[in-house]
């Protein structure tokens, strides 16, 4: 019995590394643009979401197959993030926070119809490719292939490509010292908007690239977008507002949380996200590793 | 004594922002708060008026310990301020800038039935005749040029009705015929009110000509502290202070 | 006032002249009233009666649930994104105890709605007002969106997806027509608007204003911020549960979509739409995304979302002040009069006019598009006659309506810097114009709604006797002029 118990939770720990790895895909734009640009875009569930639905069109022409679409679909999302920057964000970042919230609330509403017009309501599905459609038992128990294989390195390999980025090198100098201050950095010769424009591009590329690997992996549905952005605020608060980090820290903390939780306590999945949220906002509203907040003042 | 800060202390994280300092001021009179900028002023005024809890010591408005209590608790209690950048309702008026301090002295701003428009129209009109804004009621207070603004920045402090005031750079950014005009306001509006002046200032042409005891801070901590020419004679102000250009 | 230094009596003036001219809109205003509580029984016998009032009865209601919001929002700064939340309090604590205490008084079970809100914004917005901004805003979404999903998921308490219906309501509401739901509707909404109206122009309404403008400054004159934020919170959540109990007896059942997002979307559209910074703005907001609502879900439900979104994103590009707040922009500090308001009005128009132009065309050409996804270019209807528009193609149209749009635009723009007339005269153009294009586009409804609303700005104007006299219209006004 003992043994039952330790492998179920092997398990669940396992399952929880998957879930990590996969909101970490998502949530890495995000935190990203936010740290850099200051704005907190709803609207990048939409890109997740078309990400997704990018593989689905892609697969379905004669040539396609699912290895392309994994680097293709989020390039064309990142140029769709890169229109609506120049065009929906550029003339608002001076704005109230809240008026970006709002616009970017906005977009989300219009993407979000969109996909319903040209992709129509029903749910969709991505096949599994090839090659990594069965199990692997690691220590006895048995876990999908595409999540070992694909899933949890992309995680991984993303985060790894992130850290070097960001600190090894020249751009990422730039681009971690725009998190800090802003207007120095513009001061100091760095054409800001090109710079604003190419870390929004990434956010959109990672956030469309979270959507393609996670697209086998469960259904498409019109309502992708808004469920994926609650989650994704989630860790993000969790581990900290503008912190690269603190995001990788939350994305582990909320997958393991949510794969145990699906053991304890399986009918209040979806209001668990939520309830969490709201304890963390309350009790800790700068995360784990973010600054700290001001309060009401 | 009626303000008396007693060794208060304010550290943020590992950094020493307020160290040890000690001050008061006797009812009636008028003090003043010098040193460098990053020298701890602002800080300790935030630490007086309830926006930072001092990490160690005490603070007293007269025989009451108020050390730790919320702005808007110390505000009731007497005490008014005027902030260093300017700390006004931009989108109301002039008229609704004051309004709104006096009706909240007045423990009236749970009415949720009366038109506020009539009410408390004489007191507020009032403060901004002492303010010398009386022409000025219906303007948008965001649009006023700085010095008007900073003259609405005194009214709403003065329509509390405080006992002290604490005055954060009254002069910063001025002319000086803009500074004088405003000292010589502010001295008038304290003798007619009886009122309990601390302020902080870099401008020392203004500090020897208003002030009764000065304090100098640097680096968080008091470096001297006594009438005018104490402080202008004190060997380590001139040295630090004093010497450098201003 | 005797003793009263001349400054101040000065100052009292002009708000005395304000209220003296303000009496016969008043009486506008009474007159207004009294003509919708009887335009039921007037149209009673006319075909689409009941659709008019049902929707007649549901635009008061979201007015009244817009003005409620837009004390949160426009006047006490705080944008919350789970309002509806409240709604769905409301419908659901007056549906149940209605529906499960037999004999219960319906006016009882109806009152009980606005206590459920408060409490309900009481318990939440305890929590939720500490922080500001962008948490605020997560908060009351993740909190609305947990009231969405216990109403949800409590299959035994609420009923679930299925909803609570058959809701037992008195008889005197369903006849005839809903005619008298309707008139019980206004009143109650008219006194609740009237309430709020008193306490946004109280000293709790301006310190408010005052918290949005500058909660530290608030907070040093003595002013405990979160306090008064929660009290605006339960307030508008009282008003919202009432909004929502209200709803669930026009339709005798409430479901867990009454308190989704979208609601809570639509509602903050109709604020912004409206006017943020006003308080009969969100009435018109409230009546304008009704009207598209009922227009486009009509006949397009897939595209609400789309259109909402492009809407808000118009608005905040464009018209941050909202219709009102359009209407109503002045200079600040500026003591002008009301043709000198106009005249302004009409020049930042013509600055913004390609952004109005831009989006009348492209809604146009959306819908055209929209009626016949694949008629791209051939006729819509089988038979082509010359007079009717609906038979060319959506291309031709499109390129009609373009090539008139630009015409007339250009020609007034040309004309209106000249000529002061003129500017009467765009007035008056504008609507025409508009009500062709909806004409023929076939959505009738908003088409007359815009005529209605220009209609309704250009009388306001004409009344006006300075700007009669500014533009040289017509009859010398009495006793009036600048």
């Amino acid at each position: 019995m003992a043994n039952f118990a330790v492998d179920v939770l092997f398990v669940q720990l396992v399952n929880g590394l998957f879930i990590a790895a996969g909101i970490y895909l998502v949530a890495s734009g995000l935190s990203l643009v936010f740290g850099v640009l200051g704005v907190l875009n709803f609207a990048h569930g939409s890109f997740y979401m078309y990400g997704a639905f990018f593989v689905f069109t892609w697969i379905g022409f004669k040539f396609g197959g699912f290895w392309p679409a994994l680097l293709i679909a989020p390039l064309a999302v990142a140029i769709i993030g890169i229109a609506a920057e120049i065009v929906f964000l550029r003339p608002i970042y001076k704005a109230d926070p809240l008026y970006q919230l709002l616009l970017t609330y906005g977009l989300v509403l219009m993407f979000g119809d969109l996909v319903k017009l040209i992709w129509g309501a029903d749910n969709q599905s991505v096949p599994r490719p090839a090659g990594v459609e069965g199990t692997i038992p690691i220590f006895g128990a048995l876990f999908p292939s595409y999540q070992a294989f694909v899933l949890l390195p992309a995680g991984v390999c993303t985060m790894l490509a992130l850290y070097l980025l960001l600190n090894h090198t020249r751009i990422g100098n730039v681009v971690r010292a725009a998190t800090q201050d802003r207007e120095m950095v513009g001061a100091l010769g760095v054409n800001v908007r090109l710079l604003y424009t190419g870390v929004f591009a990434v956010g959109a590329f990672l956030g469309g690239l979270g959507g393609a690997v996670l697209a086998p992996m469960g259904a498409l549905y019109p309502g992708m977008d808004f469920d994926i952005i609650i989650e994704v605020f989630l860790v993000i608060v969790l581990g900290g507002l503008g912190s690269m980090a603190g995001t990788a820290l939350g994305a582990l903390i909320y997958g393991e949380l949510k794969s145990l939780g699906i053991l304890w306590v399986p009918d209040l999945e979806s209001v668990f996200i939520y309830v969490l949220m709201v304890v963390v906002l309350l009790l800790r509203p700068q995360g784990l590793l973010g600054k700290r907040v001001e309060t009401t003042r | 004594m009626l303000l008396r800060v007693e060794s208060v202390y304010k550290l943020f994280g590992g950094f020493v922002a307020v160290h040890d300092v000690s001050l008061s001021v006797e009812r009636g009179r008028t003090a003043c708060v010098i040193g460098p900028n990053g020298a701890g002023k602002s800080t300790l005024f935030n630490l007086i008026t309830g926006h930072l809890p001092p990490t160690r010591g005490q603070i007293f408005l007269g025989d009451r310990d108020i050390t730790g209590y919320p702005p808007h608790t110390i505000c009731r209690m007497g005490i008014g301020r005027s902030f260093q950048r300017t700390n006004i309702f931009p989108r109301l008026s002039v008229f609704d800038n004051v309004q709104v301090a006096v009706l909240s002295h007045m423990n009236r701003t749970l009415n949720m039935t009366t038109p506020a428009r009539a009410l408390a129209r004489d007191e507020t009109m009032a403060v901004l005749e002492a303010v010398g804004l009386a022409g000025e009621e219906r303007s948008t207070s965001g649009t006023l040029s700085y010095g008007l603004q900073k003259q609405l920045e005194l009214g709403i402090a003065l329509a509390s009705e405080p006992q002290v005031l604490l005055l954060d750079e009254p002069t910063a950014g001025m002319s000086p015929q803009e500074t004088a005009d405003t000292i010589a306001l502010i001295g008038r509006i304290v003798r007619e009110r009886g009122l309990t002046l601390l302020f902080t200032e870099h401008d020392m042409d203004v500090v020897f000509s208003i002030a009764e005891r000065i304090t100098v801070m640097h680096q968080g901590a008091v470096l001297a502290e006594g009438t005018p020419d104490e402080v202008q004679n004190n060997e380590d102000v001139q040295r630090i202070y004093l010497g450098e250009a201003e | 006032m005797a003793g009263v230094p001349d400054s101040i009596r000065q100052s009292v003036l002009p708000q005395q002249q304000a209220v003296r001219a303000r009496d016969p809109m008043n009486w506008a205003f009474l007159a207004a009233l009294v003509v919708l509580f009887w335009l039921p029984d007037l149209v009673l016998h006319m075909a689409w009666a009941k659709f008019w009032i049902q929707f007649a009865t549901k635009v008061f209601i979201w007015s009244l649930f817009a003005v409620s919001f837009n004390l949160l929002m426009g006047y006490a700064g705080m944008i919350s994104f789970g309002q509806a939340a409240y709604l769905g309090i409301g419908g659901y604590t007056a549906g149940l105890l209605l529906k499960n205490i037999a004999g219960l008084s319906f006016y009882v079970g109806l009152l009980a709605a606005p206590v459920g809100g408060a409490l309900a914004a009481l318990i939440i917005g305890y929590f939720c007002v500490r922080r500001t901004h962008i948490y605020f805003a997560i908060l009351t979404l993740a909190f609305g969106h947990i009231i969405y999903l216990i109403a949800f998921k409590w299959y035994d308490f609420t009923g679930g997806d299925n909803g609570l219906i058959g809701i037992p309501v008195p008889d005197w509401i369903v006849e005839p027509t809903f005619a008298n739901y309707y008139k019980f509707v206004l009143v109650i909404c008219v006194a609740a608007i009237y309430l709020l109206w008193r306490i946004v122009n109280s000293p709790f309404g301006k310190t408010l204003t005052a918290i949005r403008e500058n909660p530290e400054r608030a907070d040093f004159v003595g002013i405990p911020v979160d306090r008064y934020r929660l009290y605006a919170f339960v307030l508008v959540g009282a008003f919202s549960g009432l909004a929502g109990a209200l709803i669930m007896v026009n339709d005798r059942s409430v479901y867990p979509d009454l308190a989704h997002w979208t609601q809570s979307t639509d509602v903050l559209l109709m604020v912004l739409l409206g006017g943020v910074y006003t308080f009969f703005g969100p009435i018109v907001g409230a009546l304008v995304l009704r009207t598209m609502d009922a227009d486009i879900t009509q006949n397009y439900p897939e595209i609400w979302q789309l259109f909402l979104g492009g809407v808000l994103v118009m608005i905040l590009f464009g018209l941050p002040g909202g219709i009102v707040g359009f209407i109503q922009e002045r200079d600040v500090g500026s003591g002008d009069d009301h043709a000198t308001r106009t005249g302004k009005l009409l020049r930042l128009f013509r600055r913004k006019s390609w952004m109005f132009f831009a989006a009348a065309l492209s809604f146009a050409t959306f819908f055209a598009i929209l009626q016949s996804p694949r008629a791209w270019l051939l006729p819509r209807t089988r038979g082509f006659s010359l007079l009717s528009l609906a038979s060319w193609g959506i291309v031709p149209c499109a390129l009609l309506q373009l090539a008139v749009g630009a015409g007339v635009l250009w020609w007034l723009l040309q004309r209106a810097d000249r000529f002061n007339r003129i500017d009467g005269a765009l007035l008056l153009a504008l609507p025409i114009t508009a009500l062709a294009l909806h004409v023929y586009l076939a959505t009738p409804l908003s088409g007359l709604l815009i005529m209605l609303l220009w209609i309704v700005f250009t009388v306001y104007s004409l009344c006006q006797a300075d700007f009669r006299h500014a533009y040289g219209i017509g009859w010398p006004a009495a006793g009036g002029g600048s």
